[in-house]
């Protein structure tokens, strides 16, 4: 009898997780528009390509000029016209990219929530609004850093503030215009505000035709940079 | 009697609590016209682009395209700013903390402090247990039906 219940309970939960959606791989155009504070703008066009499993983040720029940036778990490469034209060390910035928190379900809190550096110290509910204040672990890095708020919008992350040591407000994140697809939910707009010097510098990127577990395009999800 | 007096507690309570911690929700307000005025010269220039498949930076220079007018645009891209700018002042290997043997590098190198990396460490532990128990199950049991039919003759 009790063998019966227990080979049900399993199967009914082995079916569950056969059916549930993995998501390996993201593909879509994106483009970003950006003030700095120098007074120059940046314009970036192209499609962006991560597959979980590679390891890879993938750029194929079209505008300003035409390139491929390939950023791995260590080292971020351009390659213009066929050679490469930069590589320079970007240790554990894959990691954090949106792609890779969306893929890992992440997003949510901004993969804060896996490691031991951000500890939650409040959570609170204004409004439509779960926002959650995270603070360093250690007096080592509150040296460094000051707190992160996350705020979440029926569960999806909707924006973050970055204080820095002295509570002063370094930077805002808005992610706003999920979609939903193949069940996974990702922003296409990320607005960011930059506050330097008391000025507002802003940065909207923008994700459009986002396919999700695509099969083909291999050769550019596993981009061969020792080609080069 | 009771019950109301109670109710009435809950609620006094809930609402000073929420009190407290009110305040931050403003800090989450996003003035998305305003954000479209300053974008709005970068936009047209993304609109052109868009309509002129192939077209490069250097191209609309050369032919002194209006579309650059009033916009100094620059020959670099946001791609990588955007994921270091995920940093934004918080120091890099920080964000590096997020999964896995790094984060406990880091955690060590950063603290000093064996207690904390041993945390680290020991959640680390727990991830990899719990996920090997759980393809165990599903894997071998489940699939591999070993256990069920060997166990039923």
């Amino acid at each position: 009898m009790y063998r019966t219940r227990l080979i049900t309970i399993l199967f009914i939960l082995a079916v569950s997780n056969a059916f549930s959606q993995q998501h390996n791989r993201v593909k879509c155009d994106f483009s970003i528009k950006e003030n700095l504070p120098d007074g120059t703008s940046n314009l970036t066009i192209g499609t962006v390509y991560f597959d979980k499993n590679h390891r890879k983040l993938v750029y194929n720029i079209s505008f300003p000029k035409k390139t491929f940036q390939v950023l791995t778990d260590s080292f971020f490469y351009e390659v213009s016209n066929n050679k490469l034209s930069e590589k320079k060390q970007a240790a554990n910035l894959l990691q954090f990219s949106i792609f890779n928190l969306a893929l890992s379900s992440n997003l949510a809190n901004y993969g804060l929530n896996t490691n031991g550096v951000f500890k939650l110290t409040d959570v609170s509910k204004e409004d439509s609004l779960v926002i959650s204040t995270w603070e360093p672990s250690t007096a080592k890095l509150k040296e460094l850093t000051g707190k992160v708020l996350i705020s979440q919008k029926k569960r999806l992350l909707y924006g973050l503030v970055f204080f820095d040591n002295k509570d002063k407000i370094l930077s805002k994140q808005f992610f706003t215009d999920y979609k939903n697809i193949n069940g996974l939910n990702f922003p296409t707009q990320i607005i960011q505000i930059n506050y330097i010097n008391g000025k507002e510098y802003y940065k909207v990127t923008t994700y459009k035709d986002i396919v999700v577990n695509a099969t083909n395009e291999n050769e550019i999800y596993n981009y061969n940079i020792t080609a080069y | 009697m009771k019950i109301k007096s109670l109710l009435l507690t809950l609620v006094v309570s809930s609402s000073i609590i929420l009190n407290a911690s009110a305040g931050n929700a403003s800090l989450f307000q996003l003035n998305k016209e305003k954000v479209n005025v300053q974008m709005g010269q970068l936009t047209q220039v993304e609109n052109y682009v868009a309509s002129h498949d192939g077209v490069t930076l250097d191209q609309l220079k050369a032919e002194n395209n209006a579309v650059l007018n009033g916009v100094n645009l620059s020959e670099s891209t946001s791609t990588l700013s955007a994921l270091t700018d995920g940093a934004l002042g918080i120091p890099s290997f920080i964000w590096g903390c997020v999964l896995g043997w790094i984060g406990i590098l880091v955690t060590y190198l950063v603290t000093q402090d064996t207690d904390e990396t041993k945390k680290a460490l020991y959640g680390c532990l727990i991830g990899w247990v719990g996920g090997f128990i759980l393809y165990w199950i599903f894997v071998v049991l489940i699939f591999g039906g070993s256990f069920f039919w060997a166990s039923a003759h």
